[in-house]
């Protein structure tokens, strides 16, 4: 694996310098410096990235058990990938798209109208614009880990913070938000709803910090002409906010639903263990970690569902793209 | 000029700098290194190490490193196989042995025992044996525990209920789960339960056993009918049937929220629990403080059943990769012996597998519970992991099985039927 990355990087190095040798005689000193430049982050890049991409897309064409003694990794084709979609646990893969999707769809848009209604707030503020900023940031900066521990707590159902407000307001409650494998609706497992509300806690701060910067980059005169216009506020958020935000809004939008499909730890960490082990909650992540470590113990079948998971990313970012992103100017 | 010798001198100054950061590294590099990797917390570390300057104190020109991994331990030293970087020393849990054997990461220290005079009549017979295969062995014992029943004599002297026999059956266990799981202060939910739940397959090998039941056919290599055989399925409905019908075990959701089975069994909340030795540190602790009183029976059989357990045990191994096969073995013994193991004995995390030193605990133990657990070792049975290498396969589908008529209300039977099939399924396909 090591000589592997270490020759795709050597190769995609010579590749860079390479071209930048074939450019006209004037430009050449320049285009060799700038390679030169290039090369530390290509091969940061290569060894830890390309690398390991192009070597995991070979191991899902294997069966790559970690049990199996060295040289036992026969290539298997695109049995891996059949047997994501109708392999004896391909029920639980469903189960875990259906998750993975309601997730993102739970927790994307909330937490962007969240982040852009306390981004309003704070543009309409003075001094204290900054402290509140910082304050609505620091979610971002703690580790995910130690987040997710600490709201396990919040959310036990004997001793939580939640069950205990609920009791304070003369409700008994003793609701399993982590462990219930009730599902509302039918489909929405509760201890998933419990992770959205956390992921939205963490999120919609830096998601507001960065529609803050956004807002004010929209030009006056556009909020002046409006009300010359004789436009109301709400008309003037319509017409003027929310179409001049859109560069930042698909920004925001294609990030979290990226960020959204790869949940993994929050999951592994809150939701009880017999829980997890009836596959309710799974998401994809955490079925490619199963997949690796536990049931299947197959780097290969890991791989191929990592693959998997990146095209339909890849395809939900490109509907994206092509839905809203038509509409931004720039 | 002024810019030429300025230029000469950082010239000079980046090859100084790069030779002697390469000497450095040269030197260092000549000292052999041995990694030394365990799954011990804070406190244990702590003795691992006073361990390991013993046999610095006799290797001055070896270094040796304990890199302890307190979380997916098994996982961090396959990953570590798998990239070549894998301790020379590491601690084996029985179960693990025929996956590390059949990934040829263990190295035979059968050669070594010979070479330097080890005395294999020290360590307890059952113990030695599950890491020996034939004519080899992969790991050296530490240290071993049978699984018994913890039970809280408070809360039994409280009921006025008399301690629970060395020949109780299921029958009785249920009656006295009953009689102990009390709404305290009628609010209309259980403060004290009787038992726990038990969604860990860990726990379940001694009630499946004594009901004469079993996970695998006697190769290893068939679920089918023995996982969802009738004996097997009556043993795991009896352990449902403690939450779902009798309401007498706490269910995992609660025992999570409150400290987990020795949580609610130290704070009094639970009257009853399977585990093993590993309890006893945190039991003995609070027994001089008054705060607990502990008693351990062997866990109970139905009334046509078998006496019998299982027995957990781990020892030292050496990788097959290290680059200092022979230092190794020695580090590994080392960690084996009498004077290592006597040390780890004031935590009491479990039996150790030296006789003579087991027998002098049980001699000193004036609670008289070491002695217990000695004698579970008689009925004690090597888990099914110890032999067979696909067990986690298992173990994960009957877990799966277990979850989802815990928690979704399904039929066990089928379930397990399930989990039987898909085995079998697995166990074909990886066959050669």
């Amino acid at each position: 694996m090591l000589l592997f990355a270490f020759s795709l990087t050597l190769v995609l190095a010579a590749a860079v310098v390479g071209l930048a040798a074939t450019a006209k005689r004037a430009s050449r000193r320049e285009a060799l410096c700038a390679s030169g430049f290039l090369l530390p982050s290509l091969v940061y890049l290569g060894l830890f990235l390309a690398a390991p991409l192009a070597f995991s897309l070979y191991m899902a064409f294997h069966k790559w058990s970690i049990d199996a003694g060295a040289g036992s990794n026969p290539w298997v084709g695109l049995e891996n990938f059949s047997s994501v979609f109708t392999g004896a646990r391909s029920p639980y893969f469903w189960r875990a798209l259906l998750n993975t999707a309601l997730y993102t769809f739970l927790h994307v848009p909330a937490s962007l109208a969240i982040a852009l209604g306390v981004a309003i707030i704070l543009n309409h503020l003075g001094r204290s614009r900054r402290f509140l900023q910082t304050i609505f940031f620091l979610p971002n900066l703690c580790l995910l880990a130690a987040v997710a521990v600490v709201w396990r707590w919040m959310y036990n159902p004997e001793i939580g913070l939640f069950n205990g407000l609920l009791r304070a307001f003369g409700v008994d409650a003793r609701i399993g938000w982590l462990t219930s494998p009730k599902l509302i609706g039918g489909v929405l497992p509760l201890p998933l709803l419990s992770i959205v509300v956390m992921a939205i806690w963490m999120s919609f701060g830096v998601q507001a910090v960065i529609y803050l910067a956004g807002l004010r980059s929209i030009p006056q005169t556009y909020y002046d002409a409006a009300r010359v216009d004789g436009a109301n506020r709400w008309q003037t958020f319509r017409h003027v906010t929310i179409p001049l935000l859109k560069p930042t809004t698909l920004f925001l939008l294609v990030t979290s639903v990226i960020a959204s499909f790869q949940v993994f730890t929050s999951i592994y960490v809150m939701v009880d263990e017999t829980l997890l082990a009836t596959h309710r909650a799974d998401v994809l992540v955490y079925q490619i970690y199963d997949y690796a470590w536990i049931s299947e113990r197959n780097l290969g079948l890991a791989s191929a569902l990592s693959w998997i998971l990146f095209l339909i990313v890849l395809s939900v970012t490109i509907v994206q793209f092509r839905l809203v992103g038509r509409e931004v100017n720039y | 000029m002024f810019s030429e010798s300025t230029h000469g001198t950082k010239v000079l100054f980046v090859i100084t700098a790069f030779l002697s950061g390469f000497c450095a590294g040269c030197s260092r590099r000549d000292i052999p290194v041995l990694r030394v990797a365990n799954w011990a917390g804070p406190e244990e570390i702590a003795i691992e190490e006073k361990n390991l300057d013993d046999f610095r104190e006799t290797h001055p020109d070896l270094r040796v490193v304990l890199e302890p991994i307190p979380r997916d331990y098994k996982q961090k030293i396959l990953t570590s196989v798998a990239g070549r970087t894998a301790p020379d020393v590491f601690l084996l849990d029985a179960i693990n042995v025929p996956e590390f054997l059949q990934a040829e990461v263990l190295l035979n220290l059968k050669p070594f025992i010979a070479e330097l005079g080890v005395d294999i009549r020290q360590f307890h017979p059952t113990a030695f044996a599950i890491a020996q295969r034939n004519n080899t062995l992969y790991a050296l014992p530490k240290d071993f525990t049978p699984l018994v029943m913890y039970y809280n004599k408070k809360l039994f002297d409280k009921a006025g209920i008399r301690y629970p026999s060395s020949d109780w059956t299921w029958d009785d266990f249920v009656e006295l789960a009953r009689r102990l799981t009390l709404d305290l202060d009628n609010d209309g939910r259980i403060d004290q339960y009787g038992t726990v739940a038990q969604p860990q397959f860990s726990t379940w090998a001694p009630w499946v056993w004594s009901n004469r039941g079993d996970f695998l056919d006697a190769s290893g290599e068939k679920a089918t009918g023995y996982l969802d055989g009738e004996a097997t399925v009556a043993a795991l409905q009896f352990l449902l049937d403690l939450e779902k019908k009798h309401h007498v075990a706490a269910d995992s959701a609660v025992m999570k929220s409150l400290g987990g089975d020795l949580g609610m069994f130290l704070s009094g909340r639970v009257a009853m629990a399977v585990s093993g030795h590993w309890w006893m540190p945190q039991i003995k602790g609070l027994t001089e403080e008054n705060e607990v009183q502990a008693g351990i029976a062997p866990i109970p059989v139905p009334s046509d059943g078998e006496h019998v357990t299982i027995l957990y045990e781990a020892g030292w191994a050496v990788a097959r990769q290290t680059r200092h096969p022979t230092l190794a073995a020695e580090l590994a013994i080392h960690l084996s012996n009498e004077t290592t193991n006597r040390r780890r004995c004031a935590q009491g995390v479990a039996i150790p597998a030296n006789l003579a030193l087991s027998r002098e605990i049980i001699d000193q133990d004036v609670s008289g519970l070491e002695k217990v657990f000695f004698d579970e070792v008689r009925f004690a049975r090597e888990p099914w992991g110890a032999r067979v290498s696909h067990f986690s396969l298992l173990e994960k589908c009957a877990e799966e099985a277990f979850a989802a008529a815990l928690l979704l209300n399904r039929d066990l039977r089928k379930e397990l039927h399930l989990a039987a099939q898909r085995i079998d399924a697995e166990l074909m396909k990886r066959s050669p």
